[in-house]
């Protein structure tokens, strides 16, 4: 005998919904349309979304806190050649019907491309309408088409562009229509892209490159947004004491929370580096000895940070105080708030 | 039917510590008792406790009738509540509710037919006792995981949408009392 959930009253169904994952309620949602606004009456209430989009493939992620540990699986779409008539069901996706199938154990609903062109639209509209709430929208973009495909979404928190082909008119398009952004994540090298000095990815709150290379200089010179995480960075000298100068300075640079640079760094340019900035030793006073982490910028989780062996500088007329801390691969600059 | 749980050996130890222990009846008549600290996890029968005035003195000279839950349910509810009147309060944590696993031991007790789980939730959620809904709500949640739509539909006696427009256009078209 089934467990008649639909007949439990409206309190016992939002503790219910609570033990349920992301990915079992997306499929409840899809048994009927009495489910569907069963869930609409939980008022589930989730802070963010992830569209991971690729070419064949839309996966989805949500979160109920802005934690990125606490992102979970709601659903991924794949779109399919064929579809086995034995296995081909019919559910309604975004209010409009789609024939679809389920692989065993599996929570990717496969369809057919020719026949449900709009699967992504379909899809957001579908989980729109499954939280009360207005999430944040990050999107994890894999190829040109769905930089274009995405322009569908009302707005958009944080971008990750995970394909290599990216033009600087893209990106800027991007982020005029989505100028609510919070953070960038760049997958590709930036170093032939023509990004201005007055490019919008400057001004961005966080900024990750993860190839950043030769784009390292600029990204150090231009940004003025909170958090900068610069990978396989090609680094010198003076671009970097001219950032940490500027903030000192109170020049620029005003939210600086972190600059991680990940790039070999000899012994000799740390020495030369804190020698010029003036920097002090930690006096186990003056600021904590852990590090919150925080960059709030997609895939890149917060943490604290052992920094008793960073060294210390001071803003002008005595501002915040910042630390440097240097490793064999990684050079990081923090403020303390 | 004798329902008169099984005394386990954390209640002796709690009847030495602290003597008070409770009667309740349930609705079909059983009688069981209860310690002090497993009846507090009930949120009803603690707050009925403290409005009658119920003492140490006359705890078990005036048992609490209890209409809503019957013998079986209550069996299983003083059990839990024994076995969990020791534990300390769960993480104040979000996620903590997705991610917790169920006590095996709990888990046994849970593994009852769905009807027998329909009722239990039900007499969970009069009663109050957040734990044991918690436990019911993670065996239900465990019941979806992984499952399609039509698994899902079989699961929990969801009706397609043509089943649903026919249920209600019977229901439209059956005479109302009057005839």
């Amino acid at each position: 005998m089934p467990l008649l959930l639909s007949q439990f009253p409206l309190l016992i169904h939002i503790e219910i919904f609570k033990h349920l994952e992301f990915e079992s309620i997306f499929m409840l949602s899809l048994c009927s349309e009495n489910t569907k606004r069963l869930i609409q009456r939980i008022r589930l209430k989730a802070k963010k979304l992830r569209y991971t989009i690729d070419d064949d493939q839309i996966s989805v992620l949500g979160g109920f806190t802005d934690d990125e540990r606490d992102l979970e699986s709601i659903t991924t779409l794949k779109c399919v050649t064929s579809i086995s008539r034995k296995k081909e069901i019919s559910v309604k996706l975004g209010g409009e019907p789609i024939k679809c199938s389920f692989g065993r154990n599996s929570h990717t609903l496969k369809y057919l491309e020719p026949e449900n062109e709009d699967a992504l639209e379909l899809l957001k509209n579908h989980i729109d309408s499954l939280f009360h709430s207005k999430p944040s929208i990050q999107l994890k973009l894999h190829s040109p088409d769905s930089l274009s495909s995405s322009d569908i979404f009302d707005d958009v928190t944080d971008t990750s562009f995970m394909f290599e082909n990216l033009d600087a008119s893209g990106i800027e398009e991007h982020l005029t229509n989505y100028p609510n952004h919070h953070s960038l994540e760049f997958f590709s090298d930036l170093t032939k892209r023509e990004l201005k000095q007055h490019s919008q990815i400057w001004e961005i709150e966080g900024l990750a490159l993860l190839g950043s290379y030769l784009t390292s200089s600029r990204a150090m010179k231009y940004f003025s947004g909170r958090c900068l995480i610069l990978h396989n960075a090609e680094i010198s000298y003076s671009p970097l004491i001219q950032m940490i100068r500027k903030w000192q300075k109170k020049d620029g640079l005003h939210n600086l929370h972190a600059v991680v640079i990940h790039t070999f760094a000899s012994d000799d340019f740390v020495d030369a580096l804190l020698d010029e900035l003036n920097a002090l030793d930690w006096d186990g006073i003056r600021r904590p000895k852990m590090f919150n982490y925080d960059p709030r910028i997609m895939n890149n989780s917060q943490c604290e940070s052992d920094f008793s062996d960073a060294y210390d500088i001071q803003q002008e007329d005595g501002g915040k105080w910042g630390s440097i801390l240097a490793a064999k691969d990684q050079i990081a600059f923090v403020v303390w708030d | 039917m004798s329902v008169e749980p099984e005394v386990p050996i954390v209640q002796v130890e709690e009847v030495r510590e602290n003597p008070v222990l409770y009667k309740i009846i349930s609705s079909d008549n059983h009688v069981f008792t209860i310690s002090e600290h497993a009846v507090k996890l009930s949120k009803t029968l603690w707050d009925l406790i403290t409005n009658l005035g119920l003492t140490a003195e006359n705890a078990l000279d005036n048992p609490i009738p209890v209409e809503n839950v019957n013998g079986k349910n209550m069996e299983t509810i003083v059990q839990f509540c024994e076995r969990h009147k020791y534990d300390e309060e769960e993480p104040e944590y979000t996620n903590y509710i997705r991610e917790f696993v169920l006590p095996e031991w709990d888990r046994q007790l849970l593994s009852i037919d769905n009807e027998e789980l329909f009722q239990l939730i039900l007499a969970t959620n009069y009663l109050d006792i957040q734990k044991l809904m918690d436990y019911c709500c993670r065996v239900i949640g465990d019941m979806a995981k992984d499952k399609t739509p039509e698994e899902l539909r079989i699961i929990y006696g969801i009706p397609t949408d043509a089943e649903d427009d026919a249920l209600e256009r019977s229901a439209s078209d059956s005479p109302g009392p009057s005839g």
